[in-house]
């Protein structure tokens, strides 16, 4: 049979459906937004975060007391709910008589600080490594899982720890240190995320364009992967800070009198056995961020991609 | 045959502008598979010696089926894939002496599947503004402007220019990709199957918009496909594909009317017809497509051809040349037993 029998009959020329009336599904970020708002999760975790990091920002204003202040007619006060409680100190004074409150709140700053430029760093380094080896594929990415891999043999804290001992435990030391030793999942997850992208069409087509790769990288991949950096981003934030405070409870993170959460569970040891509440009230404060912050990562990874879940 | 619509202006433009625009030249393009420490790399061959032209203002369809070499053969038109070996000619000069961005001004594509070739997370006008960016067109509320103008041709409604690719239907997305393709008025047009993963209802929607689009800007189309009904719409001239290899060329109307090479008439013979009760066609050539890492000997479609011959599998049929096109098959080979040949119906 020939074929002009089956041309199909709907070939005629008429105006494009119109479609002007018709409705706009919801735009990414509006569904986004949807998803956020019924999220428990990530309205608790991503609350309480925020909620530290106001206080931890304001802190030079609303901290009662000089952290540094020494007042040893004042030593170990209980805290307001102790026996011997008193409002002038809420969480009462440590072994020099320094407000404990105060030092939280000063802790909380040098602590997120250094989490925070820790997780830019690693996540700046892993995800630059994750989308060049994903995207080029062949040698340049035979080279970034050769990376991939050496960093994933090395534990963290023996190498940080062994580091530290050898620069010394300044912030910026830690930042430095802490920052290249947690790259790799930003970089495990991007590359993946970027091998199945570099397929696609459009990406085919912003190469058509005569688009440099440069552009690609930064315009067409990127914003396509950064969720996922968010993501774990808020995850890793979890695991730097412990990583900070043990190093700072070691004694070879923040030196004191600088205050830092882990710091302060270490000057506490001492006293543990009759004053616990040094310990426990640094510690259940670690505790408490590294939930929030890993509920709201939790809640960021199921409103940014939710294709990922179950 | 007389029912074949016939496009305006296309007897004017045969006869007034005749000038090849893209020239292909033996081109190759070999892909290294697999290879580790323990298994040699094997070569497959996509797209072997090929040899096409198209003429300024044409549509050349190139058909074949899945797996026949037809999109790596348009990725090389379009730059983004070199060649192994062979040269593309744009206007006469080698495509290889050419930047880059100037080539991509002048050839652009639009792809199969609209729903991966706009990226997600950019906005309708973002995508469409890409070349612009990238060439540097424009600036600000001018691009903008530009951007409108082709939305407004391409018969996108201005409203969908703050809206993210999910936001539209399939239909509007490939004119999203069309728009893109046009903003920085290219000479020829690689059009991947762009209307295999749309509605039918669609397509033909989107094939009139390229044919107007076609005479508006007197754009030259590469139109890969293996929808034949398409095909018979829209081409000018056709170049049938197998395994790498142009098998059989010419004019649309001859290759379609003539099928000499009987890969050409199985792949003609195989499309499905709206009445069920003619049920499936019945192909002849067998099922099984062979192994592309293993090309068969000769001619590459003797295991499946009706009407192979010894010769067939041991040499490599050479082209044949005539008025109505050219065929790569041994019937034709020698004492001009084409012109006795008959025609399968």
């Amino acid at each position: 049979m020939a074929i002009s029998d089956i041309n199909p009959a709907g070939f005629v020329r008429g105006p494009a459906s119109d479609e002007i009336f018709e409705a706009l599904p919801p735009s990414p970020r509006e569904l986004m937004r949807r998803r956020a708002r019924s999220h428990g999760g990530l309205i608790f975790g991503g609350g309480f975060v925020l909620l530290v990091v106001a206080l931890a920002i304001l802190t030079p204003w609303i901290a009662p007391y000089d952290p540094y202040n020494q007042d040893l007619s004042a030593r170990l006060i209980d805290p307001i709910w102790g026996a011997k409680g008193s409002w002038a100190h809420l969480l009462g004074t440590d072994a020099l008589g320094r407000d404990f409150l105060s030092r939280l709140m000063y802790g909380a700053r040098v602590s997120l600080t250094i989490s925070a430029c820790a997780s830019l760093i690693s996540a700046i380094v892993g995800a630059t490594l994750g989308i060049v080896g994903g995207y080029f594929g062949g040698r340049i990415d035979g080279f970034v899982s050769y990376l991939i891999n050496v960093k994933l043999s090395l534990p963290p804290l023996l190498v940080s720890l062994s580091l530290v001992s050898v620069v010394g435990g300044s912030v910026t030391a830690l930042i430095f240190i802490i920052g290249f030793l947690t790259w790799d999942r930003y970089a495990v997850v991007t590359r993946s995320v970027s091998m199945q992208l570099r397929n696609q069409e459009f990406i085919a087509a912003a190469q058509a364009v005569g688009a440099s790769h440069t552009r690609i990288l930064l315009t067409e991949l990127l914003p396509n992967v950064m969720n996922q950096i968010i993501v774990i981003a808020s995850l890793e934030m979890a695991v730097v800070i412990l990583i900070e405070s043990v190093l700072s409870f070691l004694g070879l993170g923040v030196q004191p009198p600088t205050p830092s959460w882990g710091l302060l569970v270490a000057e506490g040891r001492s006293f543990m056995f009759f004053k616990p509440y040094l310990i426990v009230i640094p510690g259940l404060t670690i505790f408490l961020m590294v939930i929030a912050i890993n509920l709201a990562g939790d809640g960021l990874r199921d409103v940014l991609s939710p294709e990922g879940r179950n | 045959m007389n029912q074949i619509i016939e496009l305006p202006g296309r007897a004017e433009r045969a006869a007034t502008d005749a000038s090849v625009l893209l020239d292909c030249r033996n081109l190759s393009r070999t892909f290294i598979v697999g290879g580790s420490l323990f298994s040699k790399a094997k070569e497959l061959r996509a797209v072997d010696r090929v040899n096409v032209s198209v003429r300024r203002g044409e549509v050349l369809a190139i058909v074949g089926e899945s797996g026949s070499g037809k999109t790596t053969l348009g990725r090389m038109m379009l730059g983004i894939l070199p060649p192994t070996s062979g040269e593309m000619l744009l206007d006469g000069k080698p495509v290889s002496g050419i930047d880059r961005k100037t080539l991509a001004r002048r050839i652009q594509p639009i792809f199969q599947d609209p729903y991966s070739s706009l990226n997600p997370r950019k906005t309708v006008a973002q995508i469409i503004g890409l070349p612009l960016a990238v060439h540097g067109i424009e600036a600000g509320a001018a691009r903008d402007r530009r951007v409108e103008e082709i939305m407004e041709r391409v018969g996108l409604s201005r409203r969908l220019i703050h809206s993210y690719p999910n936001q539209l239907s399939g239909g509007q997305r490939q004119r999203v990709a069309i728009a893109r393709a046009l903003v920085v008025q290219p000479e020829i047009v690689v059009c991947d199957e762009p209307t295999s993963a749309l509605d039918v209802s669609v397509q033909a929607q989107i094939l009139n918009l390229l044919v107007d689009l076609r005479n508006e800007f007197n754009l030259t189309y590469i139109f890969i496909s293996h929808d034949l009904g398409v095909v018979e719409y829209i081409a000018d001239q056709l170049a049938v594909m197998y395994m790498g290899q142009v098998v059989e060329a010419g004019p649309r109307h001859e290759v379609l009317e003539q099928r000499r090479h009987p890969y050409t008439q199985a792949l003609l013979g195989s499309v499905l017809t709206p009445d069920p009760s003619l049920g499936l066609p019945d192909l002849q050539i067998g099922r099984g497509f062979p192994d592309i890492m293993h090309p068969p000997s000769g001619c590459h479609f003797h295991p499946r051809c009706p009407s192979a011959m010894p010769v067939c599998s041991a040499v490599e049929p050479p082209a044949f040349r005539d008025s109505a096109g050219l065929v790569h098959c041994h019937l034709f080979s020698g004492e001009g037993s084409s012109a006795t040949r008959p025609i399968a119906q």
